[in-house]
């Protein structure tokens, strides 16, 4: 199979998947008990029976689930993703707006964990057993181990609290692009990335020892290939294989974590908004987030299928 | 799903529990803050005023005051917002006919002077001959687009298909042939101007209350109004459908807008929507990120700064009291998790924030370089005992509980001493009207709801014997999980019931709209379950009892488990909307006097107590006073002559 055959149906596959996801959804979100019209009227004694359905038919609310499903399918196939009933905005538009947020945060993450997870890897690798090795495993064990919430809550109090570098709250009114919002994405970025280096280095710590132990490189250093070419070409480039895969992976992971780590560091993302949406039972909100995610993680899986045969030329797309 | 567990075994918090249940002695915590006397005596909560002395001769202009609110503002548009947050928002933009101070004494305010034209002796039957009749859908929807102004008090729309109703236009209709409850006359002050310019006149009143029609505040708004009319360029008359004490402060209830976003689309009034707020408040709205941030500026036109605060009659402050807001600008940040919002004033990003965590409160408290403010607000919570299944019809039951109820220990040890006791079911901010002689009632109904086991005692081995029961009663107690307090509050309640080794106690808890969704549910009170619930009232005493014990709120909010008493119905209504009772005050007080004798002796509800607003500042805030309910703490605190309350920043 081509390549471009590959990615084709790939692509295509993404249809059935959001589908089930958004089937599955909206049933969870409406089994679960409550919707915003319920909020709205739960402490107001003023509000008779007779209003609140007056209100729910206003919104929609009041038809069966399949109903209210094939109606919001209906409107998201011609690209309208409905409102948010409590502020009648337009969920797409919130989405647009949030999505930049949470991609800045979760590429920060990626990246920091990339960035520290691979050299330290193949220094573990290298010097395998050595006490450097040693302490890379003990942190990359903490680093798993580590709830995201908590390891964001002592960055706040040790960072914020006690050091003074940088605020509490996320700077609100500095565009995304400028330069200094990297100084401020450090905290959650560690945060949200930490987990997924921890992951990565054991993995790269593992993939290079099993590497090094293999023919082809005893045979590449008979050859006299110098130690630094024989480990960063050679057994570098077949280890990647599998850390590409786990990256792939660990993006879902980066997605899911935003949402514990906007909310502790008051991250405007969409994570936020999710846990918001849930809160408030705005459902057109929560489906479109969902789905958003869904591509994202699809095509995040997608990218490291194909990275993976551009590494590996031998596999083939089937 | 609910989350469960038995308190007659393991699995609660039995250390702290026992802390509480404990102390012999019970020891008092109430009153503590707002002065209330009574309570004082055995206080041990925390020291806090409800505002900071100042000499306005030293008053400082011009400064950014920074806060941090705990929820997205949902929207700017006041008739399509019923969140917190969002009427704290609108409150510095837009304004009303009428103002208040912290006790709820009403002073006109864009209106010059307000009178009473006219009462008359009817009831909602009056309007028969201008009702139409409109189809009910499932569930009793009204299948009108207009909006219900009264609806015939005989129709149900849930057992019938069509009933009778009153829209705006049958209003004014009943209004030209004489037919209202009553008629207040407000005179605008001539020269008010909106942000954009426009000046303030009686269409921009008719035109407000207009929409608010089918908003999603118009039960609240409609439930006493029924009509506004421009009398000429600046008087405006509002009509009550029937005689109402509390029309003075419900029938102008509505924010004014500019002409232009009086006629807007519902919802519109938003930045998100292309459309800045426009009021004639102190503060011009500048900028919002949603989710993040709102910021004003102080308005330069503010008609009380270009009239001069001495030019309204009834003010009576001090000299030097300044004839506007003195804080230049409000950054507001919007940081949902209160240890973020705890977090950002200690490293001071914020100047103030309200809705902390009760132990946050005591270490701010403890702290010199911030000040805690509180005042004994309408918020209140209660259990309520599902009188609908044996035996808890048995009124001695229900007693025996309320007995139970460790209300001091409560506020001690689960609330820190952040709130008081409800000894009886009105707070301080709603005795004016609510009760004759507030000490008296005190004395005559804290015997009631004392901890008491060896009454309760008494009265369950009478109820046991009268009605041949079986002890342990197994009973379950439920909450929403999501509030920490509350979960304690009802585990320490259930302990103190199993200890008595009468009732075998569970407590369930449920995420919040899980829970809602749950005691809404008309079957809820088929389920013998005791549910505790928050609520906060107003100044009318109404809402400390009407609410849980309405016939009308079965199955909405907030009589949970479906209690129905023609008497105590009856004495409600008799309160709030009879002639006698708008005419005569001390007898509204007497009649609500009756009605707490009634709860306190039928028992239905148990109210716990009393909750503490609360506002923590750093030491730049100077002369912050606060309000009692949240929608008002910032607006009041920057600048309230009805109080000679203004605030100001003492930074360069």
């Amino acid at each position: 199979m081509s390549l471009r055959r590959f990615v084709l149906n790939r692509v295509l596959s993404i249809v059935p998947i959001l589908f089930g996801v958004s089937v599955i959804t909206f049933g969870l979100v409406h089994l679960t008990p409550g919707d915003p019209i319920s909020q709205m009227v739960a402490l107001n004694p003023e509000v008779t029976a007779s209003q609140e359905a007056q209100l729910r038919a206003r919104y929609g609310l009041d038809g069966p689930v399949w109903q209210q499903y094939l109606t919001w399918m209906g409107n998201v196939l011609t690209g309208d993703f409905g409102t948010v009933i409590r502020t009648n905005r337009e969920v797409s538009a919130i989405v647009l707006a949030r999505l930049p947020e949470t991609i800045a945060l979760g590429l920060f993450g990626w990246v920091f964990a990339l960035v520290i997870a691979i050299p330290t890897g193949i220094y573990a690798a290298v010097n395998k057993d050595a006490f450097g090795d040693t302490l890379s495993r003990f942190i990359a064990l903490s680093g798993i181990s580590i709830p995201n919430f908590w390891l964001g809550l002592m960055l706040i109090l040790v960072g914020a609290l006690w050091l003074g570098w940088w605020p509490v709250l996320a700077p609100s009114r500095l565009p995304l692009y400028h330069p200094e919002m990297l100084w401020y994405l450090i905290l959650p970025g560690l945060t949200i990335g930490t987990a997924a280096a921890a992951s990565i280095m054991r993995v790269m710590r593992t993939s290079m020892t099993e590497e090094m132990n293999k023919e082809y490189v005893t045979a590449a250093r008979a050859k006299g290939l110098p130690e630094r070419q024989v480990v960063l070409k050679h057994v570098l480039r077949n280890s990647l294989i599998s850390v590409v895969t786990l990256a792939a992976t660990l993006t879902a992971g980066i997605v899911a974590g935003s949402v514990v780590v906007e909310v502790v560091f008051n991250w405007p993302g969409l994570g936020r908004e999710f846990v918001q949406a849930i809160t408030t039972r705005e459902v057109n909100l929560i489906m479109a987030i969902t789905l958003f995610t869904g591509v994202f993680i699809i095509l995040a899986n997608l990218l490291a299928d194909v990275l993976y045969a551009v590494l590996d030329p031998r596999i083939r797309y089937d | 799903m609910a989350e469960g567990h038995n308190l007659s075994g393991r699995g609660v918090d039995r250390r702290r529990l026992l802390r509480g249940l404990g102390v012999a002695g019970i020891t008092g915590v109430a009153g503590c803050l707002g002065g209330n006397g009574d309570d004082d005596e055995d206080s041990s909560g925390p020291e806090v005023s409800d505002r900071e002395e100042v000499d306005f001769a030293n008053l400082r202009e011009g400064g950014t005051l920074r806060g941090a609110v705990g929820a997205n503002v949902a929207s700017f548009d006041p008739p399509y917002s019923t969140d917190t947050t969002s009427t704290q928002a609108q409150n510095f933009i837009f304004e009303q006919l009428i103002t208040s101070d912290r006790k709820g004494n009403y002073y006109p305010w864009l209106a010059e002077s307000y009178e009473l034209v006219e009462t008359q002796d009817i009831d909602r039957t009056a309007y028969a001959d201008y009702m139409t009749s409109v189809a009910t859908g499932e569930e009793g929807a009204l299948e009108t687009d207009e909006q219900v102004i009264l609806q015939h008090p005989e129709d149900d729309p849930l057992e019938s298909d069509e009933v009778r109703v009153i829209t705006p236009e049958q209003a004014a209709a009943a209004v030209d042939d004489g037919t209202f409850g009553m008629q207040y006359r407000y005179r605008l002050r001539q020269g008010v101007q909106f942000h954009n310019g426009e000046e303030l006149t009686a269409e921009n009143v008719v035109a407000s209350v207009a929409r608010y029609e089918n908003s999603d505040v118009s039960a609240q708004t409609f439930d006493s109004l029924l009509h506004a009319r421009a009398v000429d360029e600046y008087t405006v008359d509002l009509f009550a459908q029937v005689p109402d004490a509390e029309a003075e402060g419900q029938l102008p209830g509505v924010y004014i807008f500019t002409t232009e976003q009086a006629g807007l689309e519902d919802g519109a009034i938003d930045p998100r929507q292309g459309n800045e707020p426009i009021g004639t408040g102190p503060y011009v709205f500048e900028d919002f990120s949603d989710e993040q941030y709102y910021e004003l500026s102080k308005f330069e036109d503010y008609w009380v700064e270009a009239m001069g605060v001495d030019s309204i009659d009834w003010f009576d402050g001090p000299e030097e009291f300044p004839d506007g807001p003195l804080v230049d600008a409000v950054e507001m940040e919007i940081v949902p998790d209160a240890a973020n919002r705890a977090a950002a004033l200690r490293n001071d990003e914020i100047d103030i924030t309200t809705g902390l965590a009760t132990d946050t409160l005591d270490e701010f408290n403890a702290d010199d370089g911030f000040t805690v403010t509180g005042i004994e607000t309408g918020g209140y919570e209660y259990i309520q005992y599902p009188v609908g299944i044996e035996p808890w019809g048995d009124q001695r039951l229900r007693t025996a509980v309320n007995h139970l109820v460790p209300r001091e220990n409560i506020v001690q040890n689960v609330l820190n001493g952040w709130a008081r006791p409800a000894w009886t079911p009105i707070p301080e901010l709603a005795e004016e009207s609510g009760t004759t002689d507030p000490e008296a009632l005190a004395e005559e109904l804290r015997p009631y709801n004392e901890y008491d086991p060896e009454r309760a005692g008494e009265l369950l081995d009478e109820v046991g014997e009268d009605l041949g029961l079986e002890y342990p009663l197994e009973v379950t107690l439920e909450t929403n999980a999501d509030n920490p307090d509350r979960v304690q509050m009802v585990e320490l309640i259930a302990e103190s019931m199993a200890q008595t080794e009468y009732f075998e106690t569970s407590v369930e808890t449920y995420e919040w709209n899980a829970y809602i969704a749950r005691v809404l549910d008309p079957e809820y009170p088929d389920g013998g379950i005791i549910p505790c619930i928050g609520l906060s009232g107003t100044f009318n005493p109404e809402s400390f009892c009407d609410a849980l014990h309405g016939s009308a709120n079965i199955g909405q909010c907030c009589n949970l488990t479906g209690i129905s008493d023609p008497e105590f119905d009856r004495l409600v209504d008799a309160a709030r909307f009879d002639i006698a009772v708008v005419e005569d005050e001390r007898l509204r007080a007497e009649r609500y006097d009756e009605i707490w004798r009634l709860l306190a002796d039928r028992r239905y509800s148990s109210l716990t107590h009393f909750d503490l607003m609360t506002a923590v500042s750093n030491t730049d805030v100077i002369g912050f006073g606060i309000y009692p309910f949240d929608e008002g703490i910032y607006s009041f605190g920057l600048y309230s002559p009805a109080e000679s309350q203004a605030m100001w920043l003492d930074r360069e």
